[in-house]
């Protein structure tokens, strides 16, 4: 045992030691937890500020309206400020868009393909015509009422601005549901008073009903007057207030991803001390080579538990200095975190043993090391989601960057240990089988 | 010269030897930028991905049914599950329900389906919806999703886009009924069928089509370069990230042949010791054009285009490769040990390349991360590569950026040609 101790510990003095490898094992994962919880700062914890801002949109608004309205109009109020020199700072799409009028189709896509411009809405000249019922429709009777007002708007954006085009065209969306909103329920509204009584219908032509109009128009583009609300939960059954918070998600990720690298090229490093002949004079001492093997790795499952808890601290501390209090981003479940921790790196040092127990020299073990733990962690989603595909997901399933990411992410979500015991129990078993086969593998070969 | 080349051609074929080299110059990279293009190729709107939403109608209505059409048929990119009775178990499992295929869909299965992402949410539709809508009366639904990155907003906007046309209707028809109410039209007697019927035509009204239609277009045609958009970014952020991995890698050769005295054997010999250093750095200038080159190329393949201007994507590429050489040469001076720099190397490259918007476009990031993101080269080189993919640019638009990467490579080459030792 004391022989077992000092191997362990003599490997892991050596390993917190070397600049060049702390660089690996901590400076790497947390230059880019900074990064990210930087560059994404508002869109995580409680901050009501959006990262996003200043999407430089214009309006060209070609509305010649009609006799009751100029919807066209309410683009340009809800995009442009008034006096740009002043913005209200409530106003979250002042905030939130560049917005411009602009009256020339042609310059506003030439701006758009200069990527001076992240979008452009045109709205035609018969926008508001095309919407609304004429003074002839009230006239005529219930036949010459038509409810199917349709116009169509065009908008043109530069390919490069995916995410601000989207944001841009969900705001759109939103003003023009709400046009609709109000002009159906207007149309609606004389379609059936003229149906019952066609007179209403003289009425309206002379203007009678302009005031109930612009009531009913106001009434049904509040926004809270649609019926029909959505609540929207997590798996929990908990209102969800952020959808994403991405120190939450890559935290972990790449906390275990570096961590692999710890633990593999530890369990390997048996490889390298095997070509140095410094594992062949330990042999001849009166210590068993199997004592000397399992020394080894219990030395990087030690080294890679102890980065763990490292990064695990001071990713705490990234997270609690971004938002300006404390923030946990590993959940509050101590004991889960622990067992989690303990999981992920055995399997990974699992799979450093079995690597060293099937290739032959140390170079191969960097070079195939490196391989597997960097397509492992892109197919586990380390650095980005990927997209659904039905043997991407199942390939996922095999790498243990995804088990312990899943595990963290849902201890982090509030989830009881119990619902995280079959990925401690997946990764333990993958740790403990590579772990054992890999030692035999390798012991055998060094008998022969 | 020729010593020079001599033993720049030396280094090349040591490099190329090793078939792991290769990969890692070429084969990873390409599988990063095709996954990770695919990732970022828009929000599933236009392309061939696929998204469950499991629908759990507890009300069982002719206004729940009427809901769950209109959500099948809201988007082609949005599976609506359970599948109707009726179909064949190849057409009733795209919802991967198996054994349960042929059992009601339960809150427990919607949730657990949802927590193993085998769908993307559940939208529940509460007992007392089709009167709630008859009425006009308040109804909450419940949609249920894991929130985190997993989740598209995809499945979410669609749900939220039939919700708005179908609460539209219900406005419209209450507001129409209050109204005829005020005018004596409507009474007690006969609120209901009047009601019913403005409803219906508040439907009709709603579509489809809808009654404003947005069409869009962009700068870069969707149909007949699928995917273009994501590989655009992924292809230049994927391609400056690691080339830079491998040119900075190259550090760690220069000090280790230094350690291993190689270098001081090349100073006996009649050769110079800017032949020396020239030589070494050619390699890694070399490498890394090569790299980039073929990485620009499987992006062409996939739809990514650099505009008119080839000249201006070359230059822009030689600008880039030569700061990161730079860089490197730089680097070198600074470790001691080949470990140390590989160390740096990768902490460099894992840093500048996010940084600079390698992974994600700096549009999306705050002020202040544009301003801190362009120290990196690799800002310099994407706002260039931007503007040759999606804007057209030309010559004129890429000289900035090209002379700033001149910049980093004349700064770099002074600091570390000063400091370089040999012994």
């Amino acid at each position: 045992m004391r022989k077992l101790l000092a191997i362990v510990w003599k490997e892991n003095y050596e390993r917190f030691t070397d600049r060049a490898g702390l660089l690996y094992m901590l400076a790497a994962p947390l230059a880019l937890s900074i990064i990210l919880g930087l560059a994404f700062s508002g869109l995580s914890g409680n901050s009501s500020d959006i990262s996003i801002s200043d999407i430089p949109v214009a309006i060209v608004n070609l509305d010649e309206g009609s006799a009751q309205a100029r919807y066209g109009d309410i683009f340009v109020q809800a995009f442009v400020p008034p006096n740009p020199e002043n913005e209200d700072p409530d106003n979250t799409l002042h905030h939130l868009f560049d917005a411009r009028e602009m009256t020339d189709e042609a310059e506003a896509r030439a701006l758009v393909e200069r990527g001076d411009l992240d979008a452009i809405l045109v709205i035609p000249p018969d926008f508001s015509q095309s919407l609304t019922l004429d003074a002839a429709a009230f006239a005529g009777g219930p036949e010459n009422v038509s409810l199917g007002g349709h116009a169509e708007l065009t908008a043109y954006w530069n390919s490069g601005a995916q995410i601000n085009w989207s944001i841009f065209r969900d705001v759109v969306q939103g003003i023009a549901n709400g046009i609709a909103n109000s002009n159906i329920a207007i149309n609606v509204t004389v379609s059936g008073l003229i149906q019952a009584n066609p007179l209403f219908g003289l009425q309206m032509a002379t203007g009678a009903f302009n005031d109930t109009f612009a009531e009913i128009a106001q009434a049904a583009s509040q926004p809270g007057a649609n019926p029909i609300n959505l609540r929207q939960v997590n798996v929990q059954g908990e209102e969800v207030g952020q959808q994403f918070d991405p120190l939450q998600y890559f935290g972990p990720a790449f906390a275990i991803f570096f961590t692999g690298f710890t633990a593999v090229f530890g369990a390997a490093s048996v490889l390298q001390e095997q070509r140095d002949w410094t594992l062949q004079r330990m042999i001849v001492t009166p210590t068993p080579s199997l004592i000397i093997l399992a020394g080894k790795m219990i030395a990087a499952f030690v080294g890679g538990v102890l980065q763990m808890v490292m990064l695990i601290v001071s990713m705490t501390l990234i997270a609690s200095l971004l938002r300006g209090e404390f923030t946990n981003i590993w959940g509050d479940d101590l004991l889960g975190v622990a067992l989690l921790t303990l999981a992920v790196v055995a399997a990974g040092t699992g799979i450093g043993a079995i690597l060293a127990g099937i290739v032959k020299t140390n170079e191969q073990a960097n070079n195939f090391g490196s391989l597997i733990l960097i397509i492992m962690g892109m197919i586990s989603g380390t650095f980005f989601a990927l997209p659904e595909n039905p043997a991407l997901t199942l390939i996922s399933r095999l790498t243990f960057h995804w088990w312990g990411r899943e595990g963290f992410t849902m201890l982090s979500n509030g989830h009881p240990l119990a619902d995280v015991l079959p990925n401690i129990v997946v990764l333990t078993a993958l740790g403990l089988v590579c772990f054992v086969a890999g030692l035999w593998l390798f012991n055998r070969r060094l008998e022969a | 010269m020729r010593k020079m080349i001599a033993i720049t051609l030396n280094d090349l074929r040591l490099f190329f030897q090793s078939p792991m080299n290769l990969v890692f110059l070429i084969v990873m990279p390409i599988i990063f930028i095709y996954v990770m293009g695919l990732a970022f190729d828009g929000d599933g709107s236009g392309g061939s991905v696929r998204f469950r939403l499991d629908v759990l109608d507890q009300d069982a209505s002719p206004a729940s049914q009427a809901l769950v059409a209109a959500l099948e048929s809201a988007n082609p990119n949005v599976i609506v599950c359970p599948r109707p009775a009726g179909l064949t178990e190849e057409e009733a499992d795209p919802c991967a329900l198996g054994e349960a295929l042929d059992e009601p869909l339960t809150a427990e299965l919607a949730r657990q389906r949802v927590e193993d992402n085998v769908t993307y949410g559940s939208l529940t539709i509460p007992a007392g919806y089709g009167v709630a809508l008859a009425s006009g009366e308040q109804i909450e639904l419940v949609f249920q999703s894991n929130a985190d990155l997993t989740a598209p907003q995809i499945v979410l906007q669609t749900v939220q886009s039939v919700l708005t046309r179908i609460g539209g209707a219900t406005i419209a028809a209450r507001l129409s009924t209050e109204t005829a109410e005020a005018w004596g039209v409507v009474n007690a007697d006969n609120r209901p069928t009047y009601y019913a019927a403005r409803y219906a035509e508040a439907q009709a009204a709603w579509g489809p089509p809808p009654p404003i239609q947005i069409n869009a277009e962009a700068t870069i045609d969707g149909s007949t370069r699928s995917g273009a958009g994501g590989f655009g970014q992924s292809t230049a952020g994927m391609a400056c990230m690691f080339v830079m991995q491998t040119v900075l890698g190259m550090a760690a050769i220069l000090v280790e042949e230094r350690q291993n005295r190689t270098l001081q054997r090349l100073l006996v010999m009649p050769v110079s010791r800017a032949q020396i250093l020239g030589g070494k750095l050619l390699r890694g200038f070399g490498i890394g054009l090569f790299q980039f080159s073929i990485l620009l190329v499987f992006g062409h393949f996939l739809g990514v285009t650099f505009g008119d201007n080839l000249p201006a994507a070359i230059l822009v590429v030689l600008a880039y490769v030569l700061a990161v050489t730079a860089i490197s040469m730089a680097l070198a001076t600074l470790a001691r040990t080949a470990p140390q720099a590989d160390g740096i190397a990768l902490l460099a490259a894992l840093s500048l390349a996010p940084l600079g918007g390698a992974w994600w476009p700096l549009s999306i990031v705050p002020e202040f991360m544009r301003v801190i993101g362009h120290v990196s080269p690799v800002a310099w080189a994407m706002d260039a590569f931007t503007s040759l993919v999606y804007e057209g640019g030309d010559l004129p638009e890429v000289i900035v950026p090209v002379l700033v990467l001149l910049g980093f490579a004349a700064a770099f080459f002074t600091f570390g040609v000063t400091r370089f030792r040999y012994e």
